[in-house]
């Protein structure tokens, strides 16, 4: 084989290997543009009393459009997703806790979301319920890519 | 010091060869763009598609091309490797029909790092190839 026909046969495998990396990536990339239209609702809410004080755990129902399956993280950071009602945050300042999930592509899946309440609404949460919403931002991963989508659902039962 | 380059490519050939590579190119600045991991500034690209880059440089100037030949598969793969980036990173914008005027105009507005992305990597990565094997045959090596 001569020098060419060397330079022939590795320009032949790069040129595979390029398109066996190009599919995965470019099916994620396409994927993902289409996160914006997951759809969020709540199916139920439960309120607890435990040794961290008042918890409010939210069910809610995820619908995956992409191509990829989509997988709930185990924690959200304060600030990306709250409970919001009359103008105030009733879950505490600390990271809330989820049921790890995964929603298959193009499926429906339901992942728990636990939030600590502040003392001050804790009493109150029952009659808050009503006008109180969840909102802010779900990390989901698709891929071992995170994909912030934005949600805003009443906890009374509305969907996204 | 033995001629280094003697193959003179046809007009289609030329633009087959370009294309050919701009397209890998541009597939292989996507990959990386996608993957790849952030610093603050510019995305660091991974070994693998380091490797293949230089691998691409490298197998072209084994072909031992004509200096016209090779600048002008070159320059040619330059534009088309853009364009073929661009094309697959608004891949999901152009599915909802928008018009590629205006995600050209999304591009130039997003700021230099993609460009960047791609002028640090494959122009750079490809001529370094082909670096390498000039070196090999008329470095100290030969």
């Amino acid at each position: 084989m001569n020098r060419r026909h060397f330079g022939l046969v590795i320009l032949t495998l790069v040129a595979v290997a390029t398109t066996g990396m190009l599919y995965p990536v470019l099916g994620n990339h396409l994927a993902a543009g289409n996160t914006e239209e997951v759809g969020v609702s709540v199916v139920d809410t439960a309120i607890s009393e435990t040794e961290e004080g008042t918890i409010l755990t939210a069910t809610l129902r995820i619908q995956n459009p992409t191509t990829r399956p989509l997988v709930v993280p185990e924690t959200v950071a304060y600030g990306e997703l709250g409970i919001q009602a009359k103008g105030a945050t009733l879950n505490r300042r600390r990271v809330t806790e989820i049921d790890r999930s995964r929603i298959p592509a193009r499926g429906t899946g339901t992942a728990r979301f636990r939030f600590v309440l502040k003392d001050e609404y804790a009493d109150r949460i029952a009659n808050l319920l009503d006008e109180a919403r969840l909102s802010g931002q779900i990390p989901f991963q698709l891929d071992g890519t995170t994909i912030k989508t934005e949600i805003d659902v009443a906890l009374s039962g509305g969907g996204d | 010091m033995a001629r280094l380059v003697r193959y003179e490519t046809s007009l289609v050939q030329t633009i087959l060869g370009g294309t050919l590579l701009g397209l890998i190119g541009g597939a292989l600045t996507f990959v990386h763009y996608q993957s790849s991991v952030w610093p603050d500034a510019l995305p660091v690209p991974g070994p693998t598609q380091v490797v293949l880059t230089l691998l691409l440089g490298f197998s072209v100037a084994l072909l031992e091309l004509d200096m016209r030949s090779y600048i002008s598969t070159f320059l040619l793969s330059a534009p088309v490797s853009l364009v073929t980036y661009v094309g697959l990173d608004f891949a999901p914008l152009l599915l909802e029909n928008f018009a590629p005027a205006d995600l050209f105009l999304i591009f130039v507005f997003a700021g230099g790092q993609p460009l960047s992305a791609w002028l640090l990597f494959y122009p750079m990565l490809y001529v370094g190839g082909s670096g390498v094997y000039i070196l090999y045959r008329n470095g100290p090596f030969s």
